[in-house]
């Protein structure tokens, strides 16, 4: 039937002309339930598992993260090339805290950026987003390291120094900048985050120095087995604080004002 | 729905920000007034499960909300009174971001993002950095952000600093659309929007609150002591500094003041009707004052 452009009067009239179809209630209740059972199935809030998870993460780390990892592989990769030990020597040294301090920016960039709050209000709240940052960036450091790794033995370059120069500042540095991001929560500041794994890296160079008993490449170097122990012992203290970060960032922030330390930024 | 808090307290050292409140919110607006430093974000934190309470509970039909985890965030959409934005997102990116972090599948995200991007007029800009956007923008965004997930409980701490009037008019329109069913907690120093949109009203003074009631109830509490008087301009710095001047109106040579005393200041002072924003200058004016010097 044509409706088109009618009256209020006429579509009244229309419309009582027509009447309602009857309704079975045995089938009105089915229908209700079909429905109601569709509209549990339905789910817009899925759980999504956890290499799902890792992918949508690594999608919002920052690209100056995979472009500067990168920068610094490629940079040995060119040394080793060229069987410049010594350059590759002082690269990875100073591969450990530079690791660290891509970390520690990347991990709390919530903080720098003053998201925490709307992201502690999340379905995966501040404490996983923490954890799938974790997984992500120690699987690319790892990957680094393990990349640096082959550069240096290319050079001929023996492992215990590997491990002294570049895997034991690494777990050094990031063990006490996870610890200070820990007590400083959301109070952090880019200077001060910068800071951290910079003094932490000096202080990896005064332990080097109490472990060792000859010189190499200027810098003394142990003989004994505090090498691996230490190296070891840095690990631990790293997962440590890792794990200690994950478990308590949510409520991190909750007995402090908030006010900064030392923002220069 | 009924989210009821008890007994809930939260206390920074010797500082009390929320001492012993109780209340049960169900669906409505509720508007939260109160001072700087009377404990309004505290207790919106606390709502949220970002804070833990010193004492007592918030429980979401009957279960404690720290308990309930992700069950209870799944339900909530909140924006804070000061953050922040990765400046490097574009609009589009940083609710994508948000969505994926509240668990919604990747198809919904895309279609509620444009959606809610339209509905706070920042479509036509969704590929643009947020570096580039004005505070105002940042603000609208932020509400889109907590209304991603179609929340059961949105809790918007000061949701329209930054905005302008037709801004503000904007916002009102869509917390009122989307209050249906929903328990809706916004706090605000701008009196008209609570007064526009809010069912409720909780006045918060010192961590307490005060009055809890329709705003029409509420400002019956403060009836006859607002008054209105006409005087020569020469005498206002010395009612200014005896009575709490709510509004002044310079006419020629005399000025019409709206004063909100206990007493009446003048013989020639008149009762007004008051308004929520006199309300707001009777309880919160001394603090106001201390917290300006």
């Amino acid at each position: 039937m044509e409706i088109g452009m009618k009256k209020d009067s006429e579509l009244d009239l229309l419309l009582k002309q027509h009447t309602p179809p009857k309704v079975d209630q045995k089938i009105r209740t089915l229908h209700i339930a079909q429905f109601s059972e569709d509209i549990k199935k339905m789910d817009y809030l899925p759980r999504e598992p956890f290499p799902s998870q890792i992918l949508t993460h690594m999608s919002y780390i920052s690209c100056w993260v995979w472009l500067s990892q990168a920068g610094i592989l490629l940079l040995i990769y060119y040394y080793a090339f060229q069987s410049n030990r010594l350059t590759v020597s002082m690269l990875l040294y100073c591969l450990g805290p530079g690791l660290s301090l891509i970390l520690v920016y990347e991990l709390s960039k919530s903080f720098r950026a003053k998201t925490w709050e709307m992201e502690s209000a999340c379905r995966y709240n501040l404490a996983q987003i923490f954890f799938f940052r974790l997984c992500i960036l120690f699987g690319a450091d790892f990957l680094v390291l393990g990349g640096a790794l082959i550069g240096y033995r290319m050079t001929d370059g023996p492992l215990w120094q590997f491990c002294l120069y570049t895997l034991l500042p690494f777990f050094l540095t990031s063990a006490l900048s996870l610890y200070a991001l820990r007590r400083i929560g959301s109070r952090c500041s880019s200077a001060l985050l910068s800071a951290v794994p910079l003094t932490a890296g000096f202080l990896d160079y005064l332990l080097i120095f109490s472990l060792s008993k000859e010189s190499f490449l200027g810098i003394p170097v142990p003989l004994d087995n505090s090498v691996p122990f230490a190296t070891l012992l840095a690990l631990a203290l790293l997962l440590y604080n890792a794990l200690r970060l994950c478990t308590e960032v949510h409520y991190l922030n909750e007995n402090r004002k908030d006010q900064k330390l030392w923002n220069f930024g | 729905m009924e989210l009821r808090i008890e007994n809930l307290t939260k206390q920074y050292g010797t500082f009390l920000a929320v001492n012993d409140l109780n209340a049960v919110l169900t669906c409505g607006v509720y508007g939260l007034l109160g001072a700087n430093g009377a404990g309004k974000t505290t207790l919106m934190r606390l709502l949220c499960d970002i804070q833990s309470p010193t004492a007592g509970t918030v429980s979401y039909d009957g279960q404690n909300i720290r308990e309930n985890g992700d069950h209870y965030r799944n339900i909530l959409g909140y924006l804070p009174q000061d953050f922040g934005y990765y400046p490097d997102f574009t609009a589009m990116k940083f609710l994508l971001y948000m969505s994926a972090i509240k668990g919604l599948s990747k198809g919904y995200a895309k279609q509620r993002s444009l959606e809610l991007l339209d509905e706070v007029g920042l479509l036509q800009v969704k590929d643009k950095k947020i570096k580039t956007f004005s505070g105002g923008m940042k603000q609208r965004l932020g509400i889109a952000q907590a209304m991603l997930n179609d929340p059961k409980i949105l809790i918007l701490d000061e949701p329209t600093a930054g905005l302008d009037p037709k801004e503000r008019v904007r916002f009102r329109n869509l917390i009122s659309s989307f209050s249906r069913n929903k328990i809706v907690l916004l706090s605000t120093h701008i009196v008209s929007d609570v007064e526009y949109i809010a069912g409720d009203i909780l006045v918060m003074k010192k961590g307490k609150f005060i009055h809890e009631g329709r705003p029409d109830e509420i400002i019956h509490s403060i009836d006859g002591k607002v008054w209105e008087c006409r005087v020569p301009n020469g005498q206002v710095p010395s009612l200014e500094g005896r009575y709490n001047i709510g509004n002044m109106r310079t006419e020629g040579e005399n000025t019409i003041l709206r004063i909100i005393s206990e007493e009446k200041p003048l013989e020639s002072a008149l009762n007004a009707a008051p308004n929520l924003e006199d309300l707001y200058l009777y309880y919160f004016n001394d603090e106001e004052s201390s917290n300006g010097k």
